[in-house]
């Protein structure tokens, strides 16, 4: 096979598989040049312990870019810059950057369980920043010649490429939007059933029934004063709707709600109140 | 063999939509309209939630709209690699809309749950290795969780979002790995857009690999490690090869750290690729030049690894979670090819209830996918006669695409249903290369810059269709109707029977429970209860008695009695909805027991949860009006 040959000129193959040429405008390997050191080698490292600080000193919102930058590709992308030119060409170097990443952040979590503290943010956030310095002043130290990588001929200017990324980030994030909101929406709604009995004026106090459940639910109520046998009711409530039932409250006397189901054959909920000195409660 | 160093005039052709401009101004539309897409997936996720009607419209409309965008927009596009490379991140976002607009804050699988329980194990205990009652061999393969608690501590994101953020991360990054693999082999930024959105018709692509659980963490990092190896093969510096192979190496070790079965995959893969490339190098064993790289250190490391992980750490727990599936398989497979029993009917559901079955068109679509990527494949192969198998790499590929076939004869059985699915996430990723074959040896000499502006189009069409509809189908094949859009709650439905007030119970088993309190219930209020404190999920036999007969029986007998001694189970959980509404994946507690028949389009017999309230072995110490929580008597369970 041809582009498997060692000593094979690399530099801008057809590769042909066997009589249909099949060579592009795409893979091409980059022949290294020599340069100087890449301007930028600096900022990684910093940015690595800054992050590191950041999860774990910081606010909320800068700790989720800190958190994710330290995790999936600040180590990674240190170790392919400090690996030799060949594995920088590798095409789509994002993949080479997270997929490296992940495996330091598996291999420090593993070195840290063997520790008495455990896998803490106080040990593997400081871990993972050490091998983005390290590897990068490695790098810098004993690669000052460290030739850079050319960049590639891009056929659209690099800055352009904001515009679709930027459409479907937005769109995307409309859609996002869509689904958790909708999602909290349901979530809110569906819930459980709530009874309350709460006094209101001149010896009255009202006996609230919410359904909170995702459907319409037939229940009886039970109210009772002491006096005789509670009134029962049977009360047809939609999903997500209450209904109010008044109810008089003689003096010295604690009303008692007690909700069943539909058969009244299970308690559900019972809430009480002792009208004269206000305590209330409820199971 | 040929190498052909072409000039610069020759690499020269005219743009299919002239200047870069126009180009970025069709990748720009296309990226609106696979937003456009995203945005119908999620409104029909939305509408689903509210029970409001137009939930399928949506839902097609803004998949095909995923696919089919991105791809249009690849085709024009296909001379700036740059535009093309921005689609396919386009194409992989976006399908991934697709399982989150399902369950966007939170966890919503079987898988999920499982997973949560032991992340929330190595929260509490900060050190891994926990066991797991769940899924005993979660806890052996610590590699995702390690990465989802990190990243949760480090963000103080919830661990869903930070979870889900390491997924998105990785299969952008395994889609562009098989950009890449696409590229390197035949040389064109659209064959390799057309091998990722290939790969992303695979059926277990848009749910199952999205999903957050230790296989599609580890699958990206594996097909990573393929990329890789394939980019040291081309490398001319021997240094410089080793180093990129043992960065490959590496991934293949944290593979075999995360899960067992992609560890085996890759392991397969590349001794296959290493022993091909031996033969080769034997049969031209006096000719230095035609000699290939042997990719043995990435093989070595991710065989050995796996190897010693499998026989030092966790063939125990793996001979306990995969014997029965292995065992069950055999069988059903055996049962099958001797006509002991016949074939599994394709789409067929236990229950017949309308949520749960697609209707006949869509059967259609997941037929004319199936078949499809078969003649994709015959194609494919086909195409390597012109090679004479000097094609080493694409050979190993073709291997792969393989399990294909393989993998759908598995569909013959209920048992192997699942095996067949997980197959293609492996067997996709040789297919996605044999049909860049087919396309370079067919379709793409109708792109060059004599061809006609008719063939081109008929071209575009083809491929942006039948992306389309290969990815359409795969969805009615690989994803259960009721599971593929959210909504109400519904029986024994995977994501769609978890609802705020199961959640709501086990949070407060979480608060209540002591650690280790042992109980039974049915299967999804097992794993939300178990996922989210230290709670052990009863289920099996006990003297051949099976737990679930202890839900099925119409009064509470010795039979019970001995099933909760046994298991000394301290509490009883039960979900009113299960008697009310049959289960769409068939009978929660199993199909019968003596006395009982419980068919698959019937719910649980209400007597058999109401006898817990008349028990005064039981006492009720939750109900929130459709779960209830009984703690079973202590002197019962010491009896």
């Amino acid at each position: 096979m041809s582009y498997l040959r060692p000593d094979e000129p690399r530099d801008d193959p057809v590769i042909n598989l066997g009589g249909t040429e099949v060579g592009g405008s795409g893979y091409r390997p980059r022949r290294a040049s020599p340069s100087a050191p890449e301007p930028t080698a600096l900022v990684f490292p910093v940015a690595a312990v800054l992050c590191a600080l950041t999860t774990l000193l910081g606010p909320s919102p800068a700790r989720w870019v800190s958190g994710l930058l330290l995790v999936s590709y600040l180590p990674g992308r240190a170790i392919r810059k400090a690996l030799p030119e060949t594995v920088n060409r590798f095409p789509v170097s994002f993949a080479v950057d997270v997929a490296t990443s992940l495996v330091c952040t598996v291999m420090v979590g593993l070195a840290a369980d063997a520790t008495t503290p455990g896998i803490r943010p106080g040990v593997v956030a400081p871990s993972l920043a050490a091998i983005t310095v390290l590897v990068s002043a490695s790098v810098m130290i004993f690669r000052s010649q460290n030739p850079a990588r050319r960049k590639p001929n891009r056929d659209v200017k690099k800055w352009s490429l904001v515009i679709p990324v930027g459409t479907f980030t937005v769109m995307a994030t409309a859609a996002v939007a869509i689904s958790v909101r909708s999602n909290l929406a349901a979530t809110e709604r569906v819930s459980t059933t709530e009874l309350s009995v709460l006094p209101v004026k001149n010896g009255h106090a009202h006996v609230t029934v919410t359904n909170l459940e995702h459907v319409p639910e037939t229940y009886r109520l039970v109210i009772s004063t002491g006096l005789g046998q509670g009134k029962i009711r049977t009360l047809d409530i939609p999903a997500g709707a209450s209904e109010v039932i008044d109810t008089v409250t003689p003096s010295m006397r604690r009303v008692t709600a007690s909700l069943y189901d539909g058969s009244a054959t299970t308690l559900l909920r019972q809430a009480w109140l002792q009208p004269d000195t206000g305590s209330k409660g409820s199971t | 063999m040929t190498v052909d160093v072409r000039t610069p005039e020759s690499q020269t052709r005219t743009l299919s939509l002239g200047s870069p401009d126009r180009q970025l101004l069709v990748a720009s539309l296309a990226a609106a309209g696979a937003g456009a897409g995203g945005i119908s997936v999620a409104a029909a996720n939305a509408l689903g939630r509210a029970g409001e009607p137009g939930v399928s419209a949506c839902y097609w409309i803004g998949l095909g709209l995923l696919y089919a965008a991105p791809t249009a927009g690849a085709y024009c596009c296909r001379r700036s690699r740059s535009l093309v490379l921005v689609l396919t991140g386009v194409l992989v976002a976006g399908l991934y809309l697709v399982y989150l607009s399902a369950t966007p804050s939170q966890f919503g699988t079987t898988d999920e749950f499982q997973t949560l329980r032991s992340l929330l194990d190595l929260q509490r205990t900060h050190h891994l290795f926990g066991a797991n009652p769940l899924v005993s061999d979660y806890s052996k393969f610590p590699g995702s969780q390690v990465v989802f608690v990190v990243l949760h501590q480090l963000t103080g994101l919830s661990l869903a979002t930070s979870a889900r953020s390491v997924i998105f991360g990785e299969l952008l990054a395994q889609g562009f790995a098989l950009f890449t693999v696409g590229e390197i082999l035949l040389g064109s930024p659209l064959v390799a857009y057309l091998g990722v959105a290939i790969y992303a018709t695979n059926a277990s692509y848009l749910y199952f690999d999205a999903q957050v659980f230790y296989e599609s963490f580890a699958l990206p990092l594996a097909i990573v490690s393929v990329a890789l190896v394939l980019h040291a093969v081309r490398t001319r510096s021997q240094l410089d090869r080793y180093i990129i192979l043992v960065l490959a190496a590496a991934l293949g070790v944290a593979v075999g750290l995360s899960h067992h079965m992609v560890s085996y995959w890759l392991a397969a893969v590349l001794v296959l690729w290493s022993v091909v490339a031996a033969v080769h190098n034997y049969r031209h064993r006096r000719d230095d030049s035609a000699k290939v790289i042997c990719p043995w250190i990435p093989a070595a490391a991710t065989t050995l690894f796996a190897g010693g992980w499998y026989l030092f750490v966790a063939h125990q727990a793996l001979a306990h979670e995969l014997g029965p599936v292995f065992n069950s398989a055999y069988s059903a497979v055996k049962s099958v090819i001797s006509g002991a029993s016949g074939p599994k009917a394709p789409f067929s559901t236990p229950a017949s209830i309308a949520a749960v079955n697609d209707p006949p068109f869509l059967k259609i679509l997941g037929y004319l996918s199936a078949f499809g990527e078969l003649v994709l494949l015959v194609l494919g192969l086909w195409q390597l006669r012109h090679r004479r198998w000097r094609a080493q790499t694409i050979a190993v590929f073709a291997f792969v695409a393989l399990l294909y076939p393989l993998g759908l004869a598995l569909r013959l059985t209920e048992a192997t249903t699942e095996t067949s699915s997980r197959t293609n996430e492996y067997s996709f990723v040789g297919l996605a290369v044999v049909a860049g074959l087919l396309w370079i040896d067919s379709l793409d000499p109708s792109l060059r810059r004599h061809a006609s502006f008719r063939s081109r189009v008929t071209t575009g069409l083809v491929a942006i269709g039948g992306i389309t509809l290969l990815g359409l189908g795969s969805v009615v094949v690989g994803q259960a109707p009721y599971d593929r859009i959210a909504g109400p709650y519904l029986v024994g439905a995977d994501i769609r029977s978890v609802d705020p007030l199961g959640e709501q119970a086990a949070a407060w088993t979480a608060a209540v429970w002591p650690a280790g309190t042992r109980f039974a219930a049915d299967p999804t209020n097992s794993r939300l209860i178990a996922a989210l404190g230290e709670f052990v999920p009863e289920d099996g036999q006990v003297d051949g008695l099976s737990v679930g007969q202890l839900f099925l029986s119409p009064t509470v007998d010795s039979a019970d009695l001995r099933i909760l001694a046994g298991d000394k189970i301290d509490y009883v959980v039960i979900d009113q909805r299960l008697t009310e509404a049959p289960s769409a994946t068939g009978p929660v507690f199993g199909s019968s027991m003596p006395g009982v028949r419980v068919t698959a389009s019937a719910p649980v017999p209400a007597i058999s949860f109401a006898k817990f309230a008349a028990s005064p072995d039981f006492s009720l110490v939750y109900d929130n009006g459709t779960i209830r929580i009984f703690k079973v008597n202590s002197s019962l369970i010491s009896s």
